[in-house]
């Protein structure tokens, strides 16, 4: 049911991460938007900001709740999803595609430990749901 | 946490479960945006099995409830129920209900889920005269069905009364639901018209079953508190432990149509002074939600004059809205001001309640 992309890396905090050389591009997981429900908006950094790993970088509303995104990774902003902005029920229906949320110049590369590969981040999920 | 007969009925359809009130209830069945548009469009089907149902028989009944609730229903017709506040000795709210008449001597109270044992309680140490206070509400399951189509639906399925134009709004009747006996009255939570329908547990999932089954050609939705609570919310009615509490004085609601301050109920005396915050709506400029605990500045800044209560996106408005506790100065319709949120201020407005009528634009 839950969809857990073998080709990225994962926080504890349920954002996932594609990283492909100096660029990271971050979302939610399927697993988030699933336990959020319907998303109403998502506020977006702005290019050029910098971030350290784990820091609060947004805040995305589902009906419900309101909870911050927090970067994966360190680095600095170089592009947005804006097209959330009219649509931010893109992340419900392809949060590892449509609803990707930023992307990041790579200043650091994540220590090791940090993240999660797919089959811890499935263990964690699974767990959460006991 | 206590489930309700049809907890195995939400899981079937899907529904993702969540506590409310020592509940174990649906949040959502297929989703929160869907399921407010089905309602407002067509039919939604709420599971209410959680609320409390308090009879009060005999003699001293009316007396009793004269005490306990912001107005006498003592004049009610039998047949008909009333929304009135239950306060404490200072005025503040130990619950909201609505009370119907099933006979001279005889009424019904219907109360919230997690304030029902205290109600109990509290209505016992009130009693005056020869009075029977029962909870009711373990013997009894209840289903809302709310929104344009709802009459419709239950009227495929209603063996008595003949005709549910016989109820009117607030009205009550015993009738026969799809061979299943049912307490129906006209009322709800959502702004919509519709039917809280009550019957035994042990007949409830049939109930709810027929009605899906019924509903399913005029787009019935199945709904949970999460449609639930954005209907109430653009309906402008207060939520206990959200706008009406142990915190607040009564008339800060804004309700005043709710309390006759010519009768001597419990609270009165501490209700005619005017309160310091008073409930209103807001709009925000855009689709992100203030949140409850959230403080309200003047839009020019300065200190906070208010507090959010309730807010959320809200389906059929399109924007970010919700309910507020604020300085009576700053409360005028229109009003423009900033909301602090997760460190952001946001720009919103004061707006008269509600923010959806049925019927109205929105």
């Amino acid at each position: 049911m839950v969809e857990v992309p073998d080709d990225l890396l994962y926080s504890k905090d349920h954002e996932w991460v594609r990283i492909e050389g100096k660029t990271a591009t971050v979302g939610i997981t399927d697993y988030a938007q699933q336990q959020l429900g319907d998303l109403t908006h998502v506020e977006l950094p702005d290019p050029g900001d910098h971030f350290n790993q784990f820091d609060e970088v947004s805040v995305i509303d589902s009906v419900k709740a309101s909870s911050d995104i927090y970067t994966p990774i360190s680095g600095t902003v170089t592009e947005v999803n804006s097209a959330l902005s009219n649509r931010p029920e893109a992340i419900n229906t392809d949060p590892y595609g449509d609803g990707w949320i930023f992307r990041m110049e790579i200043v650091e590369e994540p220590e090791e430990g940090s993240l999660l590969s797919p089959a811890a981040y499935d263990h964690l999920i699974d767990s959460d749901d006991e | 946490m206590r489930r309700t007969p049809l907890y195995p009925w939400h899981v079937s359809l899907g529904a993702r479960m969540v506590g409310f009130g020592g509940w174990e209830m649906p949040v959502q069945v297929t989703g929160i945006i869907d399921e407010h548009h089905s309602t407002r469009r067509a039919a939604g089907l709420f599971d209410t099995c959680h609320m409390g149902e308090i009879r009060l028989r005999g003699p001293g009944a009316a007396g009793t409830l004269a005490r306990v609730l912001t107005r006498p229903v003592s004049d009610l017709a039998v047949g008909q129920g009333r929304y009135a506040m239950m306060c404490a000795e200072d005025g503040t709210v130990i619950d909201d209900t609505i009370t119907f008449r099933l006979g001279d001597e005889d009424f019904w109270v219907v109360v919230n889920a997690a304030t029902r044992e205290d109600d109990v309680g509290w209505i016992e140490s009130y009693a005056i005269g020869a009075c029977d206070v029962d909870d009711e509400s373990d013997a009894t399951a209840k289903l809302d069905l709310q929104g344009p189509a709802a009459s419709i639906v239950l009227g495929l399925l209603c063996e008595a009364p003949a005709d549910l134009a016989c109820i009117r709004r607030f009205g009550i009747v015993d009738g026969i639901v799809a061979g299943i006996p049912a307490r129906i009255a006209r009322a709800g939570y959502t702004g919509e018209d519709g039917f809280e329908v009550f019957c035994d547990p042990s007949r409830v999932v049939d109930l709810a079953g027929a009605i899906h089954e019924a509903g399913e050609s005029h787009d019935l939705a199945v709904c949970g508190l999460g449609a639930r609570d954005t209907l109430r919310l653009e309906a402008g009615l207060p939520l206990y432990g959200h706008e009406l509490s142990r915190n607040r004085p009564a008339h800060a609601s804004g309700m005043g149509w709710a309390i006759d301050l010519n009768a001597r109920f419990v609270g009165r005396d501490h209700l005619a002074a005017a309160p310091a915050e008073i409930l209103v709506a807001f709009r925000m400029q855009g689709r992100r939600a203030a949140r409850e605990g959230d403080r309200i500045l003047p839009a020019a800044g300065g200190d906070p004059i208010g507090t959010v209560s309730s807010g959320s996106f809200c389906p059929t408005l399109g924007v970010a809205a919700g309910l507020a506790y604020i300085e009576p100065a700053h409360a005028e319709a229109g009003t423009p001001v900033a909301v602090d949120s997760r460190g952001k201020s946001l720009p919103a407005r004061i707006e008269k309640k509600p923010l959806y009528k049925r019927g109205h634009a929105a």
